[in-house]
C-alpha cells in the first residue's frame, strides 16, 4: 500500500515537473483571383526570410483555403503558384510577395493570396488565298525594355495546329502584338509559298500592327492573321579563300538590327560562291571567321536588299586580335571580388556569344579572336565595386566605349571601392507609407548614360528603403508606384518624370537620406502634364 | 551521301516574268526548248494538291526551274532546255521530296527538242498527326506537358535506341497536336518538367513530395511496356490521352567537386538523365558545391555534370527515399595518344588526304576526333565511355588493323570508361581490294538508280567505315575501289531509309537475296544481286517494333 502510494505522487510531481508545451501556431487563409473568386490546387509557399527559417508549402484545397499547421516564428514571404495565374503585384512589377510576420503564441488566420488569371487569344492563321496554314507559328509581342530600349519582344510563342488555328495562352493582362510565319520546316527547305512574318491583322510592319488589350482573365476570340508574301532574295559573293580543307570556316548573315531568330539558309554555289536565301528587303551585315593554322580571321560586310538579288558581296578580312588588358581595383573591396569577367558589347548583336574573358587572379584578361571595331566595355559580378575608369593604352575612354581599329591596347580597368548607401521612405500622394513600390537611382551629370552605375531595389513593408554599392556621382532617385520593367532605364520613358525626382549627390564612402514621392505612371499617362 | 539541291524559291508572279525571259532569251542555236507539264497529287487519297512547289533540276547541271501548282494541282513549264530532268515537288504538310527513300531523285524524265511532255504525275506522301489530352488525376488539364513521339533508330552494331521525332507542348486546356509526322509506328512519352523556383535549403511540405513521372501511353513507364500507335501516311490520330497520376518523388543531393583540385565545383549544374536519356530535371551547384535535385521519381538514372573541361557520368537508382551523399567527380577528359602506320607503298603524293580518327560514342554523349600529323601521330581528347572507332586512310588505303594496348580492337568497338595508359595504334593496308557488279530487277533487266550496300561481316559491324553506299548507273552497274579485304554482303535495294539499313535485324530478313562476295587482298571480286522492291522492303519494315 504505502509503496503504491509512492510511486502514485511521485508520478504527480513529475506532471507537475512538466511544462506546458508551447502553444502550435498556424498560418491559414484563402488563394483567391483579383475577381474574387476562390483558387483551388494553388502551391501556397511561404518562404522564410530568416537566415536558419524553414519554409512551407501546402497546396489549396477544392475552396481555395489553406492551412500550414506547426510554423515557427519568423518572418515569411508569402505566394501561391498555380499554372494559369500569376501573382498580382497591384501593378509594380517584379516586387517582392508580401510578407508575414508570424509572433509567437498567435496563429494568422486572415491571410489572402491574390493571383491574377492569365489571359487567352485565339484565332487563325491563313494565307493569301483565306486558306488556313498549317503548323503556323505564332507570336505574342509586347514592347518591354531591355538595355534601355523599348523593343517589341516576344512573349509567348505557339504552334498553330493542322488547320491553322492557334491558341496564346498564359497571357499576363497587358498590351500585345500578334506576329505570324509560316511553318518552320526545320529541314531548312523553304516552304512553299513563303510568307513574311505578319502582324495582326495583316502588316509587314510593327508600327502598322493592332494592338490588343488583354485584360486578366481574357478568353479573346477570332484574331485572324492573313500572311503576306513578299519577294524574297539572295545575297551572294565569293568565298573566302583557306588553304587546306581542315580550315574552320563560319559565314552567317545577320539583319543589321540584331538577331531576330530568323536563320538564313547557306548554299554553297559553285565551288567559291556563297549563297543566303530567303531574305526580305533590309539592311544585313553579313559576318565570316576563319581559322587555320590557329589563327583567326573575321570580316564583316554591309549589304542592302532593296528588290533585287545582291551579287557579288566580297568579304575584306582582318586579322582578329586579342584584347589583353588588367583590372586594378582602387582600395579594399567589401567582399573579395571573384570571378570577374570582362565584356565587349558591340552594336552589332553577335548570335554566338559574347566576346568575353575571365579576370585571372592577378587582374589580367585577355580576350581572344576580337574584330576590330568600337565596343563598350563592362565588368560583370562586382559586389562593392563600380568601374571608375577606362583608359585604351594612354587615353581615357568615353562613355566606357573603345575603339579597337584606333591605337593598341592594354586595356586598363580601374575599380573603384569606395561606394556608399541611399536610404530613406517613400510615401504615396495621401501621404501613407508605399509598400513595396520600385525605387530606382539613375546617373546623371558626369555619369549619364552609365547604366552600370544604376541602382534598383524595393520598399519594405514600412515604405522604407535602402540601396548599397552606390558609386560616388549625382543621382536623381525615383520611386514608381507602377512601372514596366526596365522602363526606368530609358531616358525617354524618365523625361517626363524628371521633376518629381530628387537629385542625390553620393560623395565617397557616403551615406545619403532622402523622401520620395510615388510617381504613378498610369495617372500621368492618363491625364498627361501640360 | 550529298543531295546538293540549290532550291529556287518562286511566287506566282516571278514565275511568270522568268518564263517570259526565258521565252525572249534566244536558245544556244542547237536546241529548241520543249515544255512540260503534269499534276501533283497526294499518294493516299490522290487528290490534286495545290500551292506545291515543283521543282525541275537539270541532271548534272546546276539550273533548275521552279513552278507552283494551281487549284487543280495542275503545274506547267512552258521552256524547257532539252535534256534529263528530275521532277519533285513540295508542300507544307508532306514528306519532303529531297528525303524521300525512294533512290535518288526518283526516276528521270526526258525533254527533247520542242517536245511537249504531259501528264506528268508527282505523288506526294502526306504526313500525318497525333492529337490528345494530357490530364491529371481529377481530369484538369495539365498545361505546358510536352509530349514526345519517339521512334526507334538503329546504330551500327545493331543496338537500337529511341529517338524523338517530334514533340508537342499541351496548351491551358491540355491539348497537344504532333504534326508533320511521317507514316511509322510511334511511342509517345509525356513529361511534366519541374516548376523550377529558386532553390530552398529547408522546405516542409504538407504532404510528401510528388511529381509526375514521364509517362508511355498509355501508362506505362518503360517503352517495352507501352503501346505503339501505328500511323499510315496522312493519318490523323486523335483521342491519345494521358492520365497523369503524381507518385512519390525524391531528392539527389549531394557535392560536386574539381577532380583536379579537389574544390568545389563552381559555375556549374547537375543534370540527371532517366535510363532512357530523357532529361529529368537538375540543380545548379551552390557556391558551396552541393546541389539538390528535387522531384526525382523511383528509378535508375545517371548524374551528369558538364563544365568547358570538365566532365562527370555515374548511375544512381533511386527507390522509395532521398539519397543524399553522391559526390560528383567532374574531371577533364583523358588523353589517347596514337599513331597511323602505313603498310605497303604510300600512294602517290597528290592523291594524300587528311586523315582522320574519329571516335563516335556508343551511348549519347560527345564523340572525340582528331587529324593525324604528318609523322602519323594523333592525340585524342576523350571523355569516359564506350565508342565506335571510325578513323580514315588515305585514298588507296584501308584500316587493317586496329589496336589499343596490345588489344585488338579491329572490331570498331573500344572501351574507355576507365582511363588507360595504352596507345591507340592503326595500320593502314594499301592492298585494297576492288568490288564491281551489277544489280537486276526481278525480271533479269538492269535496275538503274538502285541503292546498294556493302555490308562488312558481324564481327566488323561497330567499322562504320567499311560500310559503302552506292547506286547503280543506267546499265545497272556500280564499282567501288577502296574496300578493305574480307566477306562482305551486297544488297541491293529499289528504295532504302539509310537508318534501316543499320537495323541488324532488318538485314537478316533479307540475307538470303544479298549476294555474299569474299574481296581478296589486291583483288577485284565480282557480283550481281537482285534487287529487293519497294513493297518488300515495307512490308519488313512494318514488322519492326
Amino acid at each position: 500500500m504505502m509503496r503504491i502510494a509512492l510511486v502514485t505522487s511521485m508520478a504527480a510531481a513529475v506532471l507537475l515537473a512538466q511544462e506546458p508545451a508551447p502553444p502550435r501556431l498556424s498560418v491559414s487563409g484563402v488563394v483567391i483571383s483579383s475577381a474574387g473568386d476562390p483558387i483551388r490546387k494553388a502551391a501556397v509557399l511561404l518562404r522564410t526570410k530568416d537566415e536558419n527559417g524553414i519554409s512551407y508549402t501546402v497546396d489549396s484545397d477544392a475552396n481555395g483555403r489553406f492551412m500550414i499547421e506547426d510554423v515557427q516564428p519568423g518572418a515569411y514571404a508569402v505566394s501561391a503558384d498555380r499554372q494559369g495565374f500569376e501573382s498580382d503585384t497591384d501593378g509594380a512589377s517584379g516586387a517582392p510577395p508580401p510578407s508575414l510576420k508570424v509572433e509567437a503564441g498567435q496563429s494568422v488566420t486572415d491571410v489572402k493570396i491574390k493571383l491574377v488569371p492569365l489571359g487567352v487569344i485565339t484565332g487563325r492563321v491563313l494565307d493569301d488565298d483565306g486558306d488556313p496554314v498549317r503548323g503556323a507559328q505564332v507570336q505574342a509581342m509586347a514592347y518591354t525594355y531591355q538595355t534601355g530600349k523599348r523593343q517589341l519582344r516576344n512573349v509567348e510563342q505557339i504552334t498553330a495546329n493542322d488547320k491553322g488555328e492557334f491558341r496564346l495562352f498564359g497571357l499576363r493582362p497587358g498590351t500585345f502584338y500578334l506576329r505570324a510565319s509560316g511553318h518552320n520546316r526545320s529541314r531548312g527547305i523553304p516552304a512553299s509559298g513563303s510568307f513574311t512574318p505578319t502582324y495582326f491583322p495583316s502588316a509587314t510592319e510593327a508600327a502598322h500592327a493592332a494592338a490588343i488589350d488583354v485584360s486578366a482573365g481574357a478568353q479573346l476570340r477570332g484574331f485572324d492573321i492573313r500572311l503576306r508574301h513578299e519577294p524574297r532574295y539572295s545575297v551572294r559573293g565569293k568565298r573566302p579563300e583557306v588553304k587546306h580543307e581542315a580550315a574552320q570556316l563560319m559565314l552567317q548573315i545577320v539583319p543589321r538590327g540584331g538577331y531576330d531568330g530568323s536563320f538564313h539558309s547557306l548554299q554553297r554555289g559553285d565551288n567559291d560562291t556563297f549563297e543566303f536565301m530567303d531574305l526580305l528587303p533590309g539592311s544585313y551585315i553579313v559576318m565570316a571567321t576563319v581559322t587555320e593554322d590557329n589563327k583567326t580571321r573575321m570580316a564583316r560586310q554591309a549589304v542592302e536588299v532593296v528588290n533585287a538579288d545582291v551579287e557579288g558581296v566580297t568579304l575584306d578580312f582582318v586579322p582578329a586580335i586579342e584584347v589583353a588588358g588588367s583590372v586594378r581595383v582602387e582600395g579594399t573591396p567589401r567582399s573579395p571580388l571573384e570571378n570577374m569577367r570582362v565584356f565587349l558589347r558591340g552594336d552589332i548583336q553577335i548570335m554566338m556569344g559574347q566576346n568575353s574573358a575571365e579576370v585571372k587572379p592577378d587582374g589580367s584578361f585577355v580576350i581572344p579572336d576580337v574584330v576590330p571595331d568600337v565596343y563598350e566595355i563592362t565588368v560583370g559580378v562586382m559586389q562593392g565595386a563600380y568601374m571608375k575608369s577606362i583608359k585604351f593604352g594612354d587615353a581615357e575612354a568615353q562613355d566606357g566605349r573603345v575603339d579597337l581599329t584606333q591605337g593598341s591596347g592594354p586595356v586598363t580597368v580601374l575599380l573603384g571601392t569606395d561606394v556608399g548607401e541611399v536610404e530613406g521612405s517613400v510615401k504615396k500622394s495621401n501621404g501613407d507609407p508605399a509598400v513595396r513600390v520600385r525605387v530606382t537611382l539613375i546617373a546623371y551629370g558626369t555619369h549619364l548614360g552609365r547604366s552600370d552605375l544604376s541602382r534598383s531595389g524595393f520598399t519594405d513593408e514600412q515604405g522604407k528603403f535602402h540601396l548599397r554599392n552606390v558609386a560616388p556621382g549625382e543621382y536623381k532617385a525615383f520611386a514608381w508606384a507602377d512601372v514596366p520593367i526596365g522602363a526606368p532605364q530609358d531616358p525617354e520613358f524618365r523625361k517626363p518624370f524628371e521633376k518629381q525626382a530628387a537629385a542625390v549627390k553620393m560623395e565617397s564612402n557616403g551615406h545619403e537620406t532622402v523622401e520620395l514621392t510615388a510617381i504613378s505612371v498610369k495617372a500621368a499617362t492618363q491625364h498627361p502634364a501640360q | 551521301m550529298r543531295h546538293v539541291l540549290p532550291a529556287v524559291k518562286w511566287n506566282f508572279a516571278s514565275f511568270v516574268v522568268f518564263a517570259a525571259l526565258l521565252g525572249a532569251q534566244q536558245a544556244p542555236p542547237s536546241k529548241k526548248p520543249g515544255k512540260l507539264e503534269g499534276v501533283v497529287l497526294n499518294s493516299v487519297t490522290n487528290d490534286p494538291v495545290k500551292k506545291a512547289t515543283v521543282t525541275l533540276q537539270a541532271l548534272g547541271q546546276p539550273t533548275n526551274h521552279s513552278a507552283t501548282t494551281d487549284a487543280t494541282g495542275h503545274f506547267h513549264f512552258d521552256s524547257v532546255e532539252p535534256g534529263k530532268y528530275v521532277a519533285m515537288a513540295n508542300r507544307d504538310g508532306y514528306i519532303p521530296e529531297q528525303d524521300n527513300r525512294r533512290g535518288p531523285w526518283g526516276k528521270p524524265i526526258t525533254v527533247a527538242e520542242e517536245q511537249e511532255v504531259k501528264d506528268l504525275a508527282l505523288k506526294l506522301v502526306p504526313l500525318a498527326l497525333i492529337s490528345g489530352h494530357v490530364l491529371d488525376e481529377d481530369g484538369d488539364p495539365v498545361a505546358r506537358a510536352q509530349v514526345q513521339a519517339l521512334r526507334y533508330a538503329y546504330l551500327p552494331g545493331g543496338t537500337k535506341r529511341l529517338n524523338p521525332a517530334g514533340f508537342a507542348t499541351t496548351n491551358d486546356l491540355g491539348e497537344y497536336q504532333l504534326l508533320d509526322l511521317e507514316p511509322g509506328r510511334y511511342y509517345l512519352l509525356a513529361v511534366v518538367q519541374q516548376r523550377m523556383g529558386r532553390p530552398m535549403t529547408r522546405l516542409r511540405r504538407a504532404t510528401a513530395e510528388q511529381a509526375y513521372p514521364d509517362i508511355f501511353y498509355p501508362s506505362a513507364s518503360q517503352a517495352e511496356q507501352a503501346t505503339a500507335t501505328q500511323v499510315g501516311a496522312g493519318a490523323q490520330v486523335t483521342g491519345i490521352d494521358f492520365r497523369l497520376h503524381k507518385v512519390a518523388a525524391f531528392h539527389i543531393r549531394g557535392k560536386a567537386v574539381d577532380g583536379r583540385t579537389g574544390q568545389p565545383l563552381r559555375n556549374a549544374q547537375i543534370w540527371i538523365q532517366s535510363s532512357g536519356r530523357f532529361g529529368r530535371g537538375g540543380s545548379q551547384i551552390q557556391q558551396n558545391g552541393t546541389f539538390d535535385v528535387p522531384g526525382v521519381v523511383s528509378g535508375s538514372y545517371t548524374v551528369n555534370c558538364q563544365t568547358e573541361d570538365l566532365s562527370s557520368r555515374q548511375a544512381i537508382d533511386i527507390g522509395d527515399h532521398d539519397v543524399d551523399d553522391v559526390v560528383v567527380v567532374a574531371r577533364p577528359p583523358f588523353e589517347i595518344s596514337g599513331t597511323v602506320r602505313l603498310e605497303g607503298t604510300p600512294p602517290p603524293q597528290e592523291q594524300r588526304g587528311k586523315m582522320r580518327v574519329n571516335l563516335n560514342m556508343l551511348e549519347m554523349g560527345n564523340g572525340a576526333g582528331a587529324e593525324v600529323n604528318a609523322d602519323g601521330t594523333f592525340t585524342l581528347k576523350v571523355t569516359p565511355g564506350a565508342y565506335a572507332i571510325n578513323a580514315f586512310c588515305d585514298a588507296g588505303a584501308y584500316v587493317k588493323s586496329i589496336h589499343f594496348g596490345d588489344q585488338d580492337v579491329s572490331s570498331g568497338k573500344i572501351d574507355l570508361t576507365q582511363q588507360s595508359s595504352g596507345a591507340l595504334n592503326i595500320v593502314c593496308g594499301t592492298d585494297v581490294g576492288q568490288i564491281q557488279g551489277t544489280v537486276q530487277n526481278d525480271n533479269g533487266e538492269p535496275a538503274a538508280q538502285a541503292m546498294i550496300s556493302v555490308v562488312p561481316d558481324e564481327e566488323r559491324y561497330n567499322r562504320e567505315d567499311l560500310f559503302v553506299q552506292l547506286v547503280s548507273d543506267q546499265n545497272g552497274k556500280f564499282d567501288y575501289r577502296d574496300l578493305a579485304p574480307g566477306d562482305y554482303k551486297v544488297f541491293a535495294w529499289e528504295s532504302m531509309d539509310s537508318q534501316m539499313l543499320q537495323s541488324a535485324e532488318f538485314r537478316k530478313a533479307f540475307e538470303s537475296r544479298a549476294a555474299s562476295v569474299t574481296v581478296s587482298s589486291g583483288g577485284n571480286a565480282s557480283v550481281q544481286v537482285k534487287m529487293i522492291p519497294a513493297e518488300d522492303i515495307e512490308a519488313e519494315k512494318n514488322k519492326l517494333p
